[in-house]
């Protein structure tokens, strides 16, 4: 008898846990995992609708998501992959394979890394719809969230790019009246393409390209951005002396909050649609 | 009269129990074996070893018992003889192609992933290969490596392991697949389990859960298994012999509530183990505590209670017959060591623990924690060199849930894909005791002073003041018991 009870307060427990931490979230939030030398950002809707940014150079995505996702939820509603280099797509091939994924955005840009092609090969075994980024595009989910592509201006599809970074999708996330703008590993040169075509590139949150390189983050860029806060998603003590010194200097004068995964570890912000508001974390 | 001299020899022979002469002969194979592992020249301990051996047979009796733990002594030298020495420094290194086939991976840690393999070429051995996460190989796969440079193993851990060579990130192609064998065969079903679980649970969790039933905790996050580490839980992760005793009591009363008559739940039982461990990829530890609990089961069998000493002692005279080169294992260490001190400080921490209540088993819990930690706290000083001050605490938050994580976990790898999604609170139940386990590591370990790490000087002295102090104090309390 005794053991009957033990076994219903462990049942009740465990129920009671289980069902606080499988409750969806009620505000907008987004989350900058720290996956290391790599990318890797997941926007929770208010209602249960997740987009997934880049997956970072490993699997440790899967942890992160399996303990950020409220329990039982195994469905990412979009996938977007900016570019297909392994530091942003190895993470997303094993997304695909462990989770629900209800649509991929990609460039299509022909490249032969190993965990881009199995991320492909996921896409055509369990027949995920895949949508090729171009400019002026606009993806609507649950409660007025809008994914505006802003580049690339054409179709990447099946072509062969000698630099692979040139093709990042850049994509404005918008929320009321906030937004968040990705730029995968972007040169300074797409950053000018995108000023003479006289885009709204404006946001509260910049996601620095390329693990802060000196290659990114312009300073011209940065004035039409114009963010409150930026993100470097970047590893601790990385072979490439990221992020640089010069960018750092360029978002300090500017006045631009800043924070690097390698130090804070994973970067949460909240919106109520009018206003960000960062969580567990200083500059 | 020479014919009655021989038929009272004889009597005096016999007068020896056949377990007194194994426990005597084990003795010897294993201090054998302790000395080929300590010396590495043979002639040397062997020289060493006759020495000792005259000295023991002058002043120790019974004198025909000694001989045996001398012949033991002596086996294990032969044995240590024959393991296989290192390749010569510049064999198989350079640029190489070959053949070979995946024994076991992949271990994935951060970026990288790793695969042991064996080769089919003029090198007969393992090589240690670093990959890219994808494409993904299974054991028994048969591959063609292009390795731009294989070098030389400098980690004693691999060496340990026969595994002398290494190679990065080479070009793979798979060119087919191993023979398929029970054990294939059972590594091939570990893998589908494993596929079942990640479909059902969400990382980390799954992973851990993995870890703990059948110790493939690959993918594992790094700052959990430091956390793991700094709180001295690693073992639960490593099916070690906890994990196997766990589950040899849960088959028993399973098979005991099917109407199964003792002796055939036994027969059963030993059997459905050994399957285990081969299931599991014979890690040491597993082996270790596979080979005893089926001896127990097997003694009870014949109606004689185990002798602990002799089962012991012979286990690891086995294992150590079959590859002496275990001894250098970590898992096989503490495993043996966690045993040694559940039989000698384990019934004594009972007694000092006699203001404990005896509900829930907290008693025995709290003892046999203590003990195991005790018994190898100065192996993981010597072997990893820091102390988990916080160990004992969490073993004991732990310790308890371990057979929940087997009781909800089996069902659902057992049962059929069709039928699992009707056992969905035992995915929810699962996962918050999973949860609890991680909670109690990561909370524990970010206490202040959580590890303390010996200056590299002090380990010698640390470890022998632990096991000359506990040596000490278990005999006194013995003596005084006595």
């Amino acid at each position: 008898m005794k053991k009957l009870n033990l076994l219903i307060i462990l049942l009740v427990v465990g129920l009671v846990v289980w069902f606080y931490q499988a409750r969806q979230p009620e505000v907008f939030s987004l989350t900058f995992f720290d996956v290391g030398q790599g990318d890797a950002a997941l926007v929770q809707i208010p209602g249960g609708q997740n987009i997934l940014i880049d997956g970072g150079p490993d699997r440790s995505v899967l942890s992160k998501l399996g303990q950020t996702l409220p329990w039982g939820n195994r469905q990412i509603d979009l996938v977007i992959l900016s570019h297909p280099h392994s530091d942003h797509v190895t993470g997303l091939a094993a997304v695909l394979e462990n989770y629900q994924v209800r649509q991929v955005l990609i460039t299509g840009v022909s490249h032969t890394a190993p965990a881009y092609l199995q991320f492909l090969q996921y896409i055509r075994d369990k027949k995920i719809p895949a949508l090729i980024g171009e400019s002026g595009q606009i993806i609507k989910l649950a409660g007025g969230v809008e994914v505006q592509v802003l580049y690339p201006t054409s179709s990447y599809a099946a072509k062969v790019v000698a630099d692979i970074n040139t093709t990042s999708l850049v994509v404005k996330i918008k929320y009321g009246e906030t937004g968040v703008l990705f730029t995968g590993d972007m040169p300074i040169e797409v950053e000018n393409e995108l000023l003479r075509r006289q885009l709204d590139l404006s946001a509260q949150i910049l996601k620095i390209g390329h693990q802060g390189s000196l290659t990114s983050s312009g300073l011209d860029f940065l004035q039409a951005v114009n963010p409150t806060y930026a993100v470097i998603s970047v590893g601790a003590r990385n072979l490439y002396g990221h992020p640089s010194a010069e960018v750092l200097n360029r978002l300090q004068n500017r006045g631009i909050i800043y924070w690097r995964t390698d130090q804070a570890g994973d970067i949460k912000f909240v919106s109520d649609g009018k206003i960000w508001e960062a969580l567990n974390h200083r500059p | 009269m020479e014919g009655i001299q021989l038929e009272t020899n004889f009597s005096i022979v016999k007068r020896f129990h056949p377990s007194q002469v194994w426990r005597y002969l084990v003795i010897g194979l294993t201090l054998g074996f302790i000395s080929g592992a300590v010396v590495s020249t043979t002639g040397l301990i062997a020289a060493a070893g006759l020495i000792i051996s005259l000295a023991l047979l002058f002043f120790l009796k019974p004198r025909r018992l000694v001989i045996y733990s001398l012949v033991g002594f002596l086996l294990a030298l032969v044995r240590w003889a024959q393991v296989p020495p290192p390749p010569a420094p510049a064999y198989f290194v350079g640029p190489q192609s070959f053949i070979a086939t995946v024994t076991s991976g992949p271990r994935i840690r951060g970026v990288n992933v790793r695969y042991t393999v064996k080769t089919d070429s003029s090198y007969k051995g393992l090589v240690e290969v670093l990959a890219k996460p994808y494409p993904s190989y299974k054991a028994g796969d048969i591959l063609q490596i292009d390795c731009a440079e294989v070098s030389a193993v400098s980690f004693l851990y691999l060496q340990h392991k026969s595994v002398w060579r290494q190679c990065a990130w080479p070009k793979i192609f798979v060119i087919g697949q191993a023979k398929a064998n029970i054990k294939t065969g059972l590594g091939r079903l570990r893998w589908l389990a494993g596929v079942k679980i990640n479909k059902l649970l969400p990382m980390p969790f799954a992973t851990l859960a993995t870890g703990m039933l059948w110790g493939d905790d690959t993918g594992l996050p790094d700052k959990l298994v430091k956390n793991f580490r700094a709180t001295g839980t690693t073992h639960l992760l490593a099916v070690s012999g906890f994990n196997v005793s766990v589950l040899v009591q849960i088959i028993f009363i399973v098979l005991i509530s099917f109407a199964l008559r003792r002796q055939t739940a036994s027969v059963a039982a030993i059997g459905l183990v050994g399957l285990f461990v081969i299931f599991t990829g014979a890690e040491p530890s597993v082996v270790r505590a596979g080979i005893m609990g089926s001896v127990v089961l097997l003694a009870g069998l014949v109606g004689r209670p185990a002798d602990k000493a002799n089962v012991l002692l012979g286990t690891a005279a086995v294992m150590l017959s079959f590859s002496p080169t275990l001894i250098f294992d970590l898992g096989w260490q503490l495993s043996f060591a966690s045993m040694v001190g559940l039989s000698t400080v384990g019934p004594v921490l009972r007694k000092k623990f006699d203001w404990l209540p005896e509900k829930y088993g907290l008693r025995d819990s709290l003892s046999q924690t203590l003990a195991a930690t005790l018994a190898t706290l100065p192996i993981i000083v010597w072997q990893i060199g820091q102390v988990s001050l916080v160990s004992p605490l969490a073993n004991v938050l732990i310790g308890p849930v371990v057979v929940l994580v087997f009781v909800l976990g089996l069902p659902l790898v057992l049962l059929p894909n069709a039928i699992v999604w009707l056992l969905q609170p035992l995915v929810w139940l699962l996962m918050a005791v999973l949860a609890y386990v991680m909670w109690v590591a990561n909370t524990l370990a970010a206490l202040p002073g959580a590890v303390l790490k010996p200056a590299a000087v002090l380990v010698w002295p640390v470890v022998i003041l632990c096991y000359g102090g506990l040596i000490w104090w278990v005999r006194k309390n013995y003596q005084n018991n006595q």
